[in-house]
């Protein structure tokens, strides 16, 4: 039995349990630890009140997982600590209710510790050690001057009247818990990799027993092996200490395979609550089916994506209908006289509520719903239809040189082709060398060993005579597209001055209308508008569109995209990938993809190689790749790699070795 | 949070304004705009500093007698109606000499300021941008003229000069004072230079001095600023100090003169207090001027130290940022 199929029944078995207690003459369902009740919050803000959660129920129940997902700025994480009260002004919470019902506050407060009216003492005596919070990022919520140990002491003594020594063994506890060999409590938590200091993050958190406990995109920023690992020890935690846990993420198909229950908010409001085994057969909701539809699935067939166009509204005011309906297939003008009221959808388990009348679960798309097919339907191409090759590197090698002599061999003897109209995919997790290669190959870095080839000949990029001549044939497209634009200049001078450098060899000059041609190109429509826009004005998908824009007016033959969609919201990353996709085509583009998640690079890619620790593992053309995974690492990526239908396949044996060593190296690995 | 992130929607991006060449009058309307944007404290800093530089364009004009003048008195003259700011003990107008002296003052503050803010920029933009050899040999530089010791070695330099006027003091107080902005400029350009927009500009083939003047010094203008100011400050304040002590051009007067010759006439023990206190409290407004500039400069570019204050007010209390998030469940928008 896998996993899941084991927490399904335990949740089935819950529910029974509850029923035979309701028939005992006890009130209802099991009651949760934390009821939250038409809660709203408002951001006050000159230009407007932004209104960043409005009229949210949500409940927990003990030792059990409940996830919130919905893109950036839907107001997951602002409903989670507002309801815990750690928003600072200019939020305010202007409506609702928020009780906590924990066992040890039940004789004080039989009927609940009401949140929202509590005073300072109050909030002090319940956060931490009856709802404790797991940051994203446990670099910053840690001290970077204390041992590990010492802070989950401190933590303990806050909250517990303990002896030093007590505190201690707990502590030496805790980190066996989750996993961390007792001896590593000395360290400081910049000797500890990103792995280890969110299992430190874990420990701090149980370090009290609480009842609730906020998880906030623990595992984002991790690599999928990790958070493998570290969403197996949550779960095993969880049912060994019953605890319950509000799970925020963007990754829908984390959720499905994590939570008991699926809760989807889209501009402040919750359109869909729903056991996951629902969720994972498809959803109701068109924006949870659309989320669904925006992840490349790893195993089983390849099946038809579907984004989400456009973005999220304008918060500020009030919103008619229903939010969702300017992005919406099924949009139909009653869309806009719904009061957005969650209803039981008919047929499906109790409990599975959505807040779209219109929309049956399983109901087909309409024709009009925008499909992303084109780039990724196509078939592998075998190698003898392979355009001209373009750009080549051979036995690729860069060392960082330590200051007391040691040698970081970050790439170790790279060779890779790139072809016309083909797309390369390099798949590593973060310090595999894989975007060193990428700055090699642009010539942003000096090269330790090997040689570039370009069009058969060796070339040096980064001598000064060759650069501007490289940079007109090579160009690479940045992962954030937050930080790669000036935010100083207009989209138009950003354009202009690509134009301008390599007018000589693309006989185009810099003017206006060649802008207006090349954000043409990238989709941005009306150009007008966009022509003399700052960044700041632009969205991240706008932003990475320029960025594509101005590789594009040098008028390359190769394209290097750094992780091109990382940063973006998950329903924006198939539209910039189509992009890229239709550019290949259109221009007979060389690609090169270099990415972590193996799933869009099947999707997207003729040819995936893998990448661990500077070399590369193995390469095949992706779909063959994907579905026959002959190396033990290549195993183990593809089996950790987030999959709504299979959290517990099997991990190969050689895999599990590898995961081994790998947690081992975890120590200082950065 | 993410929410508060001023991005518009795809289908109506902000309306960008129309950027075309603006003529001389709209540019002076825009530099109204600017103005009506800053701070509280960079506004009544700009506004006293403008007070200044009037002064010190139109001051002898304005000043009712010759601040060399001398009569054949031999004790200071308390203010009176002929005297606003009193007398010197030779008869020399107070006023008149505060209003003459305000243009050597401010002429030497702002050339040093422009000096050594260039010499900083340079320096501090080189080295952070060149890296390797070329910053360890400036960073060399720049901190062995952090540690000299400026006022001895000032007086040394300037009293071997002859005829000190402003341009050789200005030269030698740059010379002295352009370090420590240079450090600062670095640090941020290595902060800069790594950052992705710099990585794509060098990606588009653009050649390093454009990078330098058209990526990364536009990013530190606040920085620059705020170093300019403070260069000002310190040369009017050395200025002072050294002219006070006596190493000055007395064929010109500043306001550390009129200090000198109070001293030297034995003001205080006099109690002829109009003497010293009116050209000390001239530098100490000029000195406070740019410290508000300086302060709303720094408002600018953080705008966490602007996060505006009505907004945190609610009702009659001021919220503290460790307080939990209020509540307020009658709450209509815009009633606080």
């Amino acid at each position: 039995m896998t996993m899941a199929e084991e927490r399904d029944l335990a949740v089935a078995q819950a529910a029974s349990n509850g029923g035979a207690a309701a028939g005992t003459g006890d009130s209802g369902p099991a009651r949760p630890v934390l009821d939250i009740r038409g809660l709203s919050i408002n951001y006050r803000s000159e230009s407007g009140d932004v209104r960043a959660v409005r009229d949210v129920d949500l409940a927990l129940h003990p030792g059990r997982i409940v996830g919130l997902a919905g893109e950036s700025g839907c107001g997951k994480s602002t409903l989670a600590y507002g309801a815990v009260r750690l928003l600072r002004p200019p939020a305010i919470v202007t409506s609702g209710a928020v009780t906590y019902h924990g066992r040890r506050l039940a004789a004080r407060h039989p009927q609940g510790f009401d949140v929202l009216a509590a005073d300072d003492e109050g909030l002090k005596s319940i956060r931490w050690r009856e709802i404790a919070i797991v940051f994203q990022s446990a670099m910053n919520a840690l001290n970077p001057v204390l041992r590990v140990e010492e802070q989950i002491i401190d933590g303990i003594r806050a909250h517990m009247p303990v002896s030093h020594e007590q505190a201690h063994d707990r502590a030496r506890e805790l980190i066996e818990m989750v996993g961390i060999k007792p001896e590593r409590l000395r360290a400081y938590p910049h000797e500890l990799s990103g792995g280890m200091r969110q299992r430190v993050m874990i420990a701090m958190a149980l370090s009290v027993d609480p009842e609730v406990v906020i998880m906030d995109e623990p595992t984002t920023g991790l690599d999928v092996i990790v958070q493998k690992e570290i969403l197996k020890e949550v779960l095993e935690l969880k049912d060994r200490l019953g605890f319950a846990v509000l799970f925020i993420t963007h990754d829908l198909s984390l959720l499905l395979e994590v939570a008991d229950q699926v809760m989807v908010m889209y501009a402040g409001q919750m359109v869909e609550a729903a056991p996951t085994a629902d969720v994972r057969t498809g959803g109701t909701h068109p924006y949870t089916r659309g989320l669904l539809g925006s992840f490349p699935r790893l195993r089983g067939p390849r099946v038809q994506l579907t984004g989400i166009p456009g973005t999220p509204p304008d918060l500020r005011g009030a919103l008619r209908g229903c939010p969702f309906h300017p992005r919406c297939a099924f949009a139909q003008d009653a869309c806009l006289q719904i009061d957005m009221t969650l209803a039981q959808v008919p047929g499906m388990q109790p409990g599975h509520v959505s807040a779209c009348p219109f929309v049956a679960p399983g109901q087909p798309l309409p024709e009009a719903a925008m499909v992303i097919d084109r780039a990724t339907g196509v078939e592998d191409k075998s190698a003898a239809e392979a355009g001209d090759l373009v750009l080549a590197g051979v036995d690729l090698r860069k060392d960082y040189g330590g200051r007391r002599g040691q040698v970081v061999s970050a790439v170790k003897g790279v060779s890779l082709e790139l072809h016309r109209g083909r797309v390369v995919a390099l798949v590593g997790e973060s310090g595999s060398g894989k975007s060193t290669i990428a700055k090699l190959l642009a010539g942003q870095e000096k090269r330790t060993g090997g040689s570039i080839v370009l069009d058969g000949k060796t070339i040096e990029p980064s001598r000064r005579g060759n650069f501007r001549a490289y940079k007109s044939e090579v160009q690479m497209v940045f992962q954030d597209p937050f930080a790669s634009l000036n935010p100083l200049h207009t989209v138009r001078y950003h354009l202009q001055r690509a134009l301008a450098v390599h007018s000589s060899r693309t006989g185009r000059e810099p003017s206006v209308a060649e802008v207006e041609r090349l954000l043409g190109q990238v989709k941005l429509n009306p150009v007008e508008k966009f022509r003399d826009a700052y960044p700041h004005e632009l969205s991240g998908g706008q932003r990475q569109r320029v960025s594509i824009a101005r590789a594009l007016a040098a008028e390359p033959r190769v394209l290097l995209a750094d992780e091109p969609v990382s940063m973006l919201d998950v329903s924006i990353r198939l539209e910039i990938l189509d992009l890229i996709a239709e550019l290949r085509t259109k221009f007979q583009l060389a690609i090169l993809y270099i990415t972590h998640d193996i799933a869009s690079a099947r999707y997207f890619a003729d040819e995936i190689l893998v990448m661990h620790h500077g070399e590369i593992v193995e390469r095949g053309p992706a779909e063959q790749l994907v579905q026959n995974p002959t190396h033990p690492y290549t195993q183990l990526l593809i089996a950790s790699s987030p999959d709504p239908d299979t959290f517990a396949s099997e991990v190969p044996e050689q895999a599990a070795v590898l995961v081994k060593e790998g947690l081992e190296k975890e120590v200082a690995s950065d | 949070m993410a929410a508060l992130r001023k991005l518009p929607s795809d289908a109506a991006p902000a309306a960008a304004p129309p950027r075309g060449r603006l003529g001389t009058v709209a540019w002076m309307t825009s530099l109204g705009g600017v103005y009506g944007r800053l701070p509280l404290k960079a506004k009544i800093g700009l506004a006293i500093l403008g007070v200044y530089i009037l002064v010190a364009i139109i001051g002898p004009l304005l000043a009712p007698y010759s601040p060399d003048a001398t009569s054949t008195q031999s004790i200071p003259e308390a203010p009176n109606i002929h005297h606003l700011f009193g007398t010197s003990a030779t008869g020399g107008d107070v006023l008149s000499q505060i209003l003459t002296g305000t243009r050597a003052t401010v002429v030497l503050g702002l050339m040093t300021g422009v000096i050594a803010t260039f010499l900083s920029v340079l320096v501090g933009t080189a080295a952070g941008y060149l890296g390797g050899y070329a910053d360890e040999g400036l960073s060399l530089i720049s901190n062995v003229f952090l540690v000299l010791p400026a006022l001895p070695l000032l007086v040394v330099i300037l009293g071997y000069l002859p005829h000190t006027g402003e341009v050789p003091t200005a030269i030698v107080l740059s010379a002295l004072g352009w370090a420590w902005g240079a450090r600062v400029i670095r640090a941020q350009t290595m902060s800069l230079r790594n950052r992705d927009f710099v990585l794509a500009a060098r990606e588009v083939g653009e050649r390093p001095w454009r990078i330098i003047v058209f990526e990364l010094l536009p990013n530190q203008i606040g920085l620059i600023a705020a170093s300019f100011v403070g260069t000002v400050l310190y040369a009017i304040l050395t200025s002072v100090a050294l002219a006070f002590i006596g190493i000055t051009n007395f064929s010109d007067w500043n306001y550390g003169d009129i200090l000198y010759w109070a001293d030297n006439g034995s003001a205080v023990q006099l109690g002829a207090w109009w003497w010293y206190m009116f050209p000390g409290m001239a530098t100490a407004v000029l000195g406070m001027s740019l410290v508000l500039i300086n302060f709303g400069l720094d408002e600018l570019s953080n705008p966490r130290l602007r996060s505006s204050r009505s907004l945190r007010k609610l009702g009659k209390r001021s919220w503290r940022p460790a307080d939990p998030t209020p509540v307020i469940l009658d709450y209509v928008e815009g009633s606080l």
